[in-house]
């Protein structure tokens, strides 16, 4: 048997087993704790909003309550108690509801006498009928037609009784309105103290559970109010994150009366959009906030920050021009196309704009229309000669800008440029007074004067031919038909003299010297260059038309997958500033910081590489200012090409896809640079807000002037306000009529007019254009414009617009007054209206006359009717009122004679005291007014004949036709 | 540079990958320690038992059983010679298992298993790695071509490890540590598990970078990195090099190709053959021609693996067999 113990059985573990098992507890204990609570942060968040909304609600809760007994409430109580009171006693109230009883009674009694009646006459009726001719029948017959007048009583009498009810009730609604809405008053504090009741109900049983909102349609499931448990509670501004409400961002009316402004939650409910759509982000994560803002390794979307979470209204507001509360992106979108990305990057979300996408001229009339000389100048910086060209700066050596110039230099035609004489002095002054009083500065610049919207001419006279300039002042759609500078319709000499003006605004002299750009081998060269860069991108080219464009397609860029971006050699240089190493650290701040790189200097990844001249990058550089960068990133970091179901999207309603797309046309062509659109709205400091025209702008203090009424403030349409410019809160200035100060300026230095005076030499205010004008006038109007009010130098040009655009311009104005389009009936003008008016007063038309051409009244003195012309000077005449009858609606002449001040604060059309010139016109104002409208309308030459031919009274139907 | 190392370590991925890695290197040096130590003791025995020195050394505490207790009946130690598996054996698996419960938890809860991209199927991912167990493979397919890395290769092993059974003829070494009595099983299985398996493993997961290429530890992985590698199969070598431009042809590159694996297998069966014969080797008399054709067969394929790596990575030489359908 062994004596000695063996080692390993004798080995005690006790020590180690202990150790062991009660590591394992310690980590079992860590695990359940971990899984309960620290991988489920949400509760912690919930339980502390609930505290903090319970604290809150408890405070509104004392506040309500606490308003009840306030005094104000109690002198609110006391008065609506008098008011009550009055209201019930007053005997005129009372004697009205007593009527209102027994007009009911009477109604239920005459309806049963009908009945009675009724039901006989009806029955013998029926039994006559069924008889065959016969004594019996023509008794019956007899007998029915007796009933008849009585029936007939009985109905009057009823409809009488309820014609009766009804104005007893409007007259009794309109009593109660004082009492009505001191009732809404007092039900509003009642209504506060019951919500707070309500909400801390519900408050009550809420319970910690992680919260969602799914949507299969969508393929969304967004959990990000678990932490976030007050975003869509209101009143949570203050709040700490993660708890503060949703900012509104947008402020939309109210759905009625009494009702709160809406915010964006409003119209984008989270239980139906979630949040992941507008904000990105792993909306399902739960366990830790990075991970649910998806600011980790490998998700795609991480939540966007700052300005750039507006990229995301792009996918679903895409046909508007203007998103409200998305301005960073609607200013992308806008340069995206003005700066002429849309050349050279297709996008398939930005239709209309690609159908506009050449923002450079034509070139194939270059050799008749610049000097030689001039060319280099401009290939090699653009932007040294002209400071807001929107040509980029290609970065071209000498021979490269030669050659380009060489091709286009001989692929020009020549331009059937007529002779011209010489210039002389008196021609360039001339010119300088057609130039700023037609209209010109409402696209041109001319040193810090005029607009940005064409090219500045300051320096015109260094670039552009005499002759060739003259030529396209006359005709510039003849030159550029795809080009915007509409034709003014001058004459050949006045062409000439605005020209000889032009070519005198230079800072050197033109070169004139002679440049050798016929080497054919050269143009080879230069076609080749032309063919890498892409210029056919923005300039239509003759025998390039059907290029493609020359950059990457922008469709996806907001989602493309992040490594196909080439950070070439500066990958870790860039992701270093912003704090990463890798790529998909976080995909949105690499993309964002690629893009906004790039577009600052579009060559820059080509920095240290070592490439053929053929593969370096082609990009030109934009100078574009870092405001410009972050809204086009914006909207290029929203690009993402997805299929968003239909009823998901924006769905315009006519009116508004309208008035989107009217507004695109008019910034298009420009017609904002001449004429004011929309009033001027201020939002005070106490948050009314108030439509108008500013009148005049001190240096602290505005005087407004509203265009209606206001009477809450105790102020009517016309009257002024002054307003501290510190207690402005909002101010949305007018769109349009940038010209309109620089007309005043000029009539005020040339003649000495004061601003009111020369406002009216200026573009008309297109303010209520819809409801001035016929829809079917205006689409006839802007495809071939004419004079309508002489005294005007500035010219209303043709644009050449086609028949689409045109239907879009007058269905704009139409609908944004809500008028009718397209087709309307104007009765007036038809001749049986006018035999109708005859009938029922056969000196209708005559007496209209009389009241028209009336002392006190005599519309002639100012207006034109035709052949008839005031007297005095042109610039005090009206409009033709013989073109009324095409161009106006009648509805609006009747308003413009009632009151023009309420149409057009300040206009100079008097209001007529009608009611007055009873001897001429017998007659209510609203008949007089009325008679004067069917005449202006009216067919034939009742209006336009001359004055003398009218004045037999009682017209028989063959004079005046 | 040790950024770049921990990057990779660190990845939850990867983290197994460096205590495999730390476990194999432990284990392994620990038998072959203390297999040094049993060949040393019992040589000492040897030595001593000749010189006929005492017996009955007293046992340090922490000492392994050594050899001549086991070659050496009970009766003359006074020690059992085995134990019992329950309770001692069993208790320490216990504790053992323990532990790992314990750590198990205590990783997994820091540390989540990791969520790499979404799915994308228009984009690979760079670079697309096989899981760690078939990583060795994936690496042999840059010196193989896919039938062979992929098929007859991983055949090979599996059947290479179901035949060692019937292939060990060796007696020696049961229940203890010993070298220098199994040199070549030891020897042979330590080359194939540790250097081609599990360095291979290990190359795989923090060497291999973008686009496969090989990254030294520490290189930063860029993937728009460019390597000039050009390899030339074997007889357009040997055509360049002798002139033969009808070495280039299709036929010339199987006569060739067939002619150098065949001539490889036969040296290597016929060499040892004739050397063990020289000494005559009682293993060779206890394998037999078929059981030693077999071993040959799979060692030699084994061994194909590193020699056809320094073929390729030295003389960049890309095939050595080429024919339409497969290529050595």
């Amino acid at each position: 048997m062994p004596e000695n113990k063996d080692p390993i059985e004798q080995k005690s573990h006790v020590k180690l087993y202990v150790f062991a098992v009660g590591l394992l507890v310690f980590s079992t204990v860590w695990a359940v704790y971990d899984e309960v609570i620290g991988r489920r942060p949400w509760k912690s968040y919930q339980k502390q909003f609930l505290a903090l909304a319970d604290k809150k609600s408890q405070q509104d809760l004392k506040n309500a309550q606490a308003a009840l007994t306030s005094e104000e409430y109690k002198a609110l109580d006391q008065e609506y108690q008098g008011v009550l009171k009055a209201f019930e006693e007053n005997p005129d109230r009372q004697a009205k509801v007593k009527e209102l009883e027994e007009k009911d009674v009477e109604i239920t009694e005459l309806l049963h006498e009908l009945q009675l009646h009724r039901g006989k006459y009806q029955s013998i009726v029926y039994i006559m009928e069924k008889l065959l001719e016969g004594e019996e029948k023509h008794k019956l017959l007899h007998e029915a037609q007796g009933l008849e007048p009585h029936i007939e009583q009985i109905n009057a009498k009823i409809a009488a009784d309820q014609v009766r009810k009804k104005e007893l009730r409007k007259e009794l609604a309109e009593t109660a309105q004082r009492k009505d809405k001191l009732q809404e008053e007092l039900q509003k504090y009642q209504t506060q103290l019951a919500n707070v009741q309500r909400f801390r109900e519900a408050l009550k049983k809420e319970r910690v559970e992680i919260k969602q909102v799914v949507n299969g349609e969508i393929g969304l499931v967004d959990r990000c109010h678990s932490c976030h448990a007050g975003i869509n509670k209101s009143g949570l501004d203050e709040a700490p994150e993660p708890f503060k409400s949703h900012p509104s961002v947008v402020t939309l009316p109210p759905l009625g009366p009494g009702l709160g402004e809406r915010g964006i939650l409003n119209v984008h409910p989270i239980e139906i959009f979630g949040c992941t759509p507008c904000h990105r982000g792993q909306g399902y994560a739960t366990t830790a906030a990075y991970k649910a803002h998806g600011d980790l390794e490998y998700w795609d979307y991480p939540m966007l920050q700052g300005e750039y979470t507006q990229a995301t209204c792009f996918k679903c507001h895409d046909y508007e021009v203007d998103v409200p509360g998305a301005e960073v992106l609607s200013r992308g979108r806008e340069l995206f196309h003005k700066v002429g990305c849309i050349g050279c990057h297709s996008v398939s979300a930005l239709k209309r704009e690609d159908k506009t996408r050449f923002i450079g001229p034509r070139l194939d009339e270059l050799n008749t229309k610049v000097y030689a000389g001039w060319v280099d100048g401009w290939l090699d910086n653009p932007r040294s000669f002209r400071g807001d060209t929107r040509m980029p700066h290609f970065l071209l050596n000498e021979e490269e800008r030669l050659n380009i110039a060489s091709y286009i230099w001989q692929i020009t035609e020549p331009s059937g440029v007529a002779e011209t004489p010489k210039m002389d002095e008196d021609m360039a002054g001339e010119g300088k007074a057609s130039f700023e009083t037609r209209g010109c500065l409402g696209c041109h610049r001319v040193g810090d004067r005029g607009s940005h919207f064409a090219p500045d001419l300051s320096r015109v006279g260094e670039k552009v031919r005499y002759d060739y300039l003259t030529n396209w002042i006359a005709d510039p759609k003849k030159h550029q038909p795809e080009g915007r500078m509409p034709n003014l319709r001058l004459d050949r000499e006045e062409a000439e003299k605005i020209a000889a003006y032009l070519v005198t605004l230079k800072e050197n002299e033109p070169n004139t010297g002679a440049v050798d750009l016929n080497n054919a081998e050269r143009a080879k060269e230069g076609f080749k260059i032309i063919t890498r860069y892409g210029c056919f991108g923005c300039h239509p080219v003759k025998g390039l038309e059907d290029r493609g464009k020359m950059g990457a397609d922008l469709s996806e860029e907001g989602v493309k997958n992040v490594e196909r971006f080439d950070f070439a050699l500066l990958e870790h240089e860039l992701l270093g500033s912003i704090g990463h190493e890798y790529v998909r650290e976080n995909v949105s701040r690499s993309r964002e910081k690629w893009l906004t790189t790039k577009l600052k200097d579009p060559r820059v990844f080509d920095k240290g590489k070592y490439k053929k001249a053929d593969d370096m990058l082609r990009m030109p550089d934009l100078s574009l200012t870092d405001e410009e960068v972050k809204a086009l990133v914006t909207f290029v970091v929203g690009l993402t090409d997805e299929n968003i179901p239909a009823r998901y999207k924006r769905n315009l309603s006519e009116r508004e896809k309208a008035v989107v797309d009217g507004t695109w046309l008019i910034r298009r062509y420009n017609c904002v640079g001449c004429h004011p659109f929309t009033l001027e709205k201020l939002t005070l400091a106490d948050g009314t807000k108030v439509e108008g025209m500013t009148k005049l702008e001190e240096d602290e203090t505005l005087f407004f002037q509203l265009w209606h009424d206001y009477p809450d403030m105790g102020k009517k349409l016309g009257e002024n306000i002054a307003v501290e410019l510190d207690g402005i809160k909002e101010r949305i200035p007018t769109m349009g009529g940038e010209i309109v100060p620089y007309v005043i300026e000029y009539l005020g230095e040339q003649e000495d007019l004061v601003p009111e005076e020369a406002r009216v030499f200026a573009p008309p205010f297109l303010y209520g254009e819809g409801k001035r004008v016929q829809a079917d006038w205006l689409y006839r109007f802007v495809q071939s414009p004419y004079s309508l009010r002489p005294w005007v130098n500035v010219k209303m040009p043709t644009f050449g617009l086609t028949k689409e655009e045109a239907g879009v311009a007058a269905k704009f104005f139409a609908l944004n007054d809500n008028q009718e389009y397209p087709y309307e009936r104007l009765e007036e003008r038809e001749q049986a209206y006018v035999d109708a008016e005859r009938v029922k007063n056969p000196e209708h038309y005559v007496k209209a006359r009389a009241l028209m051409d009336s002392k006190d009244v005599n519309c002639g003195s100012c207006h034109v009717r035709g052949e008839i012309k005031p007297e005095g000077d042109p610039s005090g005449w009206a409009p033709d009122l013989s073109l009324a009858r095409q161009r106006l609606r009648p509805g609006w002449i009747r308003e413009w004679l009632m009151d023009p001040q309420r149409i057009q604060v300040g206009t100079k059309m008097p209001k007529f005291p009608w009611g007055e010139f009873q001897e001429i016109f017998p007659g209510k104002p609203e008949e007089q007014v009325e008679a004067i409208k069917d005449l202006i309308m009216s067919p034939g030459n009742l209006l336009t004949a001359a004055p003398a031919a009218t004045t037999e009274l009682g017209g028989s139907k063959e004079g005046g036709i | 540079m040790w950024h770049n190392i921990w990057h990779i370590a660190s990845k939850p991925d990867n983290i197994p990958i460096v205590i495999m890695l730390v476990l194999v290197l432990f284990f392994g040096w620990m038998s072959f320690s203390l297999g040094f130590k049993n060949d040393r003791i019992r040589a000492e025995a040897a030595r001593r038992r000749k010189e006929g020195e005492g017996e009955g050394k007293k046992k340090a505490k922490g000492d392994v059983v050594d050899v001549i207790d086991i070659m050496y009946p009970e009766e003359e130690q006074g020690l059992p010679r085995k134990v019992s598996t329950w309770p001692h054996l069993v208790k320490l698996e216990f504790i053992c298992a323990i532990i790992v419960m314990a750590f198990l938890t205590i990783w997994s809860i820091p540390i989540d298993a990791p969520l790499e991209e979404p799915a994308n199927p228009a984009v690979t991912p760079n670079p697309s790695k096989a899981p760690w167990y078939f990583l060795g493979l994936q690496d042999m397919l840059v010196y193989f071509d896919p039938y062979i890395a992929g098929v007859l290769l991983p055949t090979f092993i599996i059947v290479g490890l179901m035949v060692i059974p019937y292939v060990d003829v060796n007696p020696r070494g049961n229940g203890y540590y010993t070298f220098s009595e199994r040199r070549f099983a030891i020897l042979t299985y330590w080359f194939g598990f540790f250097f081609l398996w599990v360095l291979e493993i290990v190359i795989g997961v923090f060497c291999r970078g973008p686009g496969w290429m090989f990254f030294w530890p520490g290189q930063f992985w860029d993937p728009h990195r460019v390597v000039a590698e050009v390899n030339i199969n074997l007889n357009e070598i040997l055509a360049s090099m002798t002139g033969m431009a009808g070495l280039k042809s299709y036929s010339a590159g199987v006569i060739i190709g067939l002619g150098a694996i065949i001539g490889y297998y036969a040296i290597g069966t016929l060499a040892p053959y004739v050397w063990l014969k020289s000494r005559n080797s009682e293993t060779l008399e206890r394998l037999g021609l078929i059981r030693y054709g077999i071993v040959c067969i799979f060692f030699w394929t084994m061994m194909a693996l590193p020699i056809k790596m320094v073929m390729r990575l030295v003389f960049s030489i890309k095939y050595i067999l080429v024919t339409p359908w497969l290529n050595i």
